[in-house]
């Protein structure tokens, strides 16, 4: 197991490496300048490639390669082109800290949700109950989440005053405080992700429901809860692990939706500007960060499964 | 005696009344302001960065040697007076208000302002097209100095007391610090001063207590600025309809930039005050006249003769009060204002507009308009339709910003760029007479008139070269300017002393507790 992690471990260098070399080149391929962004649309283009000068842009691109691939060797990014000059990995954990927070909350609930939902409705399966959960479950995978973000911000913060209506507060700044903004993007991102783990669940269970081992279980006459969540459950549970490593995985990308709407300074938004702003060296730290958590999540997903089912070996 | 009781009743009630209105009327200290601004601030240093969300924010912080009241003349700032002019009208001499204190505590003197104007000079582009004039500059004593050009120069103050990359004053050693960058540290003069910056999230600034202000009314950019309020916080968001909610739920106080759509709904707003700023940009088609199709004056011609200009200004900005056909050059409430040529503007004439491509042995070559997501992408349809209902065959490329940047720089790229161009103290500096702008206006008449404009030192004589370059706009048709536009403000009803000017900005504005 050992030596199957540092295999794995190992493996994220040569990953890494061509990653870094993909971004860099690609988004220098779009057309458009950081300096342009800076100066605005009124500036002339001799403005801008004075600046452009002056930023260092104009310089051959293989020797902006170079000097950034042995700066990140160091451990240092370079800085924001667009954001006051500031270290890329400064801008990067400022806006994975919400994005992290948000992620672990609207994962664990909808997992729980969605557990509970698919399990009760595998067991009174196709009555009003597993019909129900199944409505709920497809209204949460079809309703478009930039939709349900503005209605939910509609009705309980504008008509209903009770919420915030955009923004963050981090934990340190109190867990009243802070919980009461994450209510609304909390809720609408749980939605929006537990119908898939409720079905899945569901699912899975119904399958296993019906296999031998579970009829052997209750001729012994185990009682119904025993069979169901001792024996049934833990075999749901390792496509359900494939599912929130993936959703895990997913969010700490970042939903631009969602913080836009809550207007959250998370890691989705900051990509997007920062394409939208042609600020290169976010653009490549955001890049590389999220697919270093990656490789981490699958990693960790491997583990899982093997917590999970002691019969996989690597 | 009960008629007594009553009579000094009511006059007792009139008192309390009386005062308690007077008292409600007076400014008061204290209280945060919570303002939206519609982009991430690129920096807080509008000398490196002059875009409008920049320099809104640089504005409470810093100040210019000189500023525009609200008929957009020149008044002092930093300055005691105006700068004496010599009779050769080369010289300028300054004279700064003495006691002025940046926020670190140092004293304002002749040493930083010449650093900043010198640091203006190579970062910015105002900056450089005034020193392309500048002979010298020469400091006589702390609060006194001499700019010399080499020529007459009407724009040469305009230039400096810009509110968008004008010359902003900075101590002497943040200029060494940052020669040829953006500040990372941000002391100035202004009322507010700067506390914190997290990026995406908020931009904070305090009051400054030793404010200095200048001892006549507040007017236009200038005159008394009193922080009132005790902070200022920034909130930079983007979406039209989440800086809506924001402020409608009570989570922000201000913000500008909402859809003109908008204002039927908020205007009797219970909680909110509406404003709609005046009318401070313009919608302007820049047509390429250095390749392609679009170097035929005649075929610039039909473009213009096709436009219905009312049916694109109400799709980009809905409701009337925040645009107007306007065919001068320069706002309509601005000196500068002439209608010479409106015959050419508005024609909405697409019979004329297939004649005169006829004329012009038009054979359906592609015509391809720029336009950028946001506002001139709606902008863009409208016109498409009704070019092609004269005959154009159009392909319209929207994109973001930042291709379109690109994209306009080659002149082989496209035949039509739109965008928005705000207005300026002097038409001198619009975007739209600037040659070395994409569309490129470089015929020689221009040139010369446009030289004559900016040295020309006599308004009268100016306000005629005005005309004259609006006339030959209407005949060489370089652009098309389709109208102006405003935005809809809104604002915490809370919140008095609002200026709804140009630019929002907060001195002088206060919080009812």
């Amino acid at each position: 197991m050992i030596n199957y992690l540092l295999k794995r471990l190992l493996a994220l260098i040569p990953i890494l490496i061509i990653v870094a070399i993909f971004i860099f080149f690609i988004i220098r391929v779009l057309p458009g300048d950081p300096a342009a962004m800076m100066l605005g649309p009124e500036a002339t283009a001799e403005d801008v490639e004075f600046l452009s000068k002056q930023m260092g842009l104009d310089r051959p691109i293989p020797i902006q390669f170079i000097e950034w691939i042995s700066n990140i060797v160091k451990g240092d990014f370079g800085n924001s082109i667009f954001f006051n000059g500031q270290p890329v990995t400064k801008v990067i954990f400022e806006h994975f800290g919400p994005t992290l927070t948000i992620t672990l909350i609207s994962i664990t609930l909808s997992t729980l949700f969605g557990i509970i939902a698919g399990v009760v409705a595998a067991i009174n399966h196709n009555n009003i109950f597993d019909r129900f959960m199944m409505v709920i479950a497809t209204g949460g995978a079809a309703i478009p989440t930039f939709w349900l973000g503005l209605m939910v911000v509609y009705y309980f913060s504008i008509n209903l005053g009770l919420l915030p209506p955009t923004g963050y507060k981090p934990l340190s700044e109190g867990l009243l405080m802070s919980g009461r903004y994450m209510v609304l993007p909390v809720l609408t991102l749980v939605f929006g992700s537990f119908s898939l783990k409720a079905r899945m669940t569901r699912s899975n269970m119904l399958e296993v429901l019906g296999s031998d081992y579970i009829r052997t279980a209750k001729a012994k006459g185990l009682s119904e809860l025993l069979v169901n969540y001792k024996h049934a459950l833990r075999n749901v549970f390792i496509t359900l692990s494939t599912i929130i490593g993936i959703g895990i995985a997913r969010s700490l990308g970042g939903s631009v939706i969602i913080e836009t709407i809550f207007n959250i300074p998370g890691i989705g938004r900051l990509l997007v500007s920062s394409v939208f702003s042609r600020d290169y060296p976010v653009i490549q730290g955001i890049v590389i960060f999220y697919t270093i958590i990656l490789v981490s999540v699958n990693l960790i997903t491997d583990i899982v499964y093997v917590l999970i089912d002691p019969r996989i070996k690597y | 005696m009960r008629n007594k009781l009553l009579f000094f009743a009511i006059v007792a009630l009139s008192v309390i009344l009386l005062f308690s209105n007077s008292y409600a009327a007076e400014p008061k200290m204290g209280g945060v302001l919570n303002a939206v601004i519609d982009t991430y601030p690129s920096t807080l240093d509008s000398v490196a960065g002059p875009t409008t969300a920049n320099s809104i924010l640089a504005s409470h912080m810093f100040e210019t040697l000189l500023t525009f009241d609200d008929s957009l003349k020149l008044i002092p700032m930093l300055v005691a007076d105006l700068p004496k002019i010599s009779d050769d009208k080369l010289t300028y001499t300054f004279k700064l208000r003495s006691g002025v204190k940046f926020h670190n505590g140092k004293e304002l003197t002749t040493e930083d302002v010449v650093a900043s104007i010198n640091r203006w000079s190579k970062l910015n582009s105002n900056g450089r097209n005034l020193f392309k004039y500048v002979d010298s500059i020469k400091v006589i004593d702390p609060l006194t100095f001499d700019l010399k050009l080499t020529e007459p120069l009407a724009v040469a103050l305009t230039y400096l007391a810009r509110f968008g990359g004008g010359a902003y004053i900075y101590p002497k050693e943040l200029c060494e610090k940052y020669p040829d960058k953006a500040l990372e540290e941000y002391i100035g003069t202004g009322p507010y001063k700067f506390v914190e910056w997290k990026t995406q999230r908020y931009i904070k600034m305090d009051r400054y207590d030793d404010y200095m202000p200048v001892d006549f009314p507040a007017t236009g950019f200038g005159g008394k600025k009193v922080a009132y309020l005790d902070e200022i916080i920034w909130h930079p968001i983007l979406d039209k309809a989440v800086r809506v909610n924001g402020v409608e739920g009570g989570e922000f106080d201000f913000s500008d930039f909402i859809s003109g759509d908008e204002y039927a709904r908020l205007k009797d707003h219970p909680d909110i005050q509406t404003y709609p700023s005046a009318l401070r940009a313009s919608r302007v088609m820049y047509f390429n006249k250095r390749a392609g199709v679009m170097t035929d004056v005649k075929i610039r011609q039909a473009v213009v003769a096709a436009l219905d200009v009312e049916p694109i200004l109400q799709a980009a900005s809905g409701d009337e009060n925040f645009w107007e056909a306007n065919p001068g050059i320069a706002l309509k409430s601005s000196m500068w204002w002439s209608d010479i040529g409106k015959e050419m503007y508005d024609q909405a004439d697409p019979e004329k507009a297939k004649m005169l491509l006829k004329e012009a042995g038009y054979n359906g070559d592609k015509i391809r308009i720029l336009a950028s997501m946001g506002e001139t992408d709606i902008i863009s349809i409208v016109v498409k339709q009704q070019l092609e209902k004269a005959g154009f065959n159009v392909d319209l490329q929207i994109s973001d910003f930042a291709t379109l940047s690109d994209r306009r720089k080659n002149p082989e790229l496209w035949e039509i760029f739109i965008s928005g161009m705000t207005w300026k103290a002097d038409p001198a500096m619009l975007t739209i007479l600037n040659p070395g702008y994409p569309g490129w206006w470089e015929t020689s008449k221009f040139l010369e008139l446009l030289d004559k404009f900016q040295i020309e030192l006599d308004l009268d004589k100016r306000y005629t070269i005005m005309e004259e370059i609006q006339e030959l706009f209407y005949t060489e048709f370089p652009a098309f300017k389709i109208g102006d536009y405003g935005n809809l403000r809104i604002l915490n009803k809370q919140f008095k002393g609002f200026a709804n000017f140009n630019e929002p900005f907060f001195w002088n504005v206060w919080k009812e507790q």
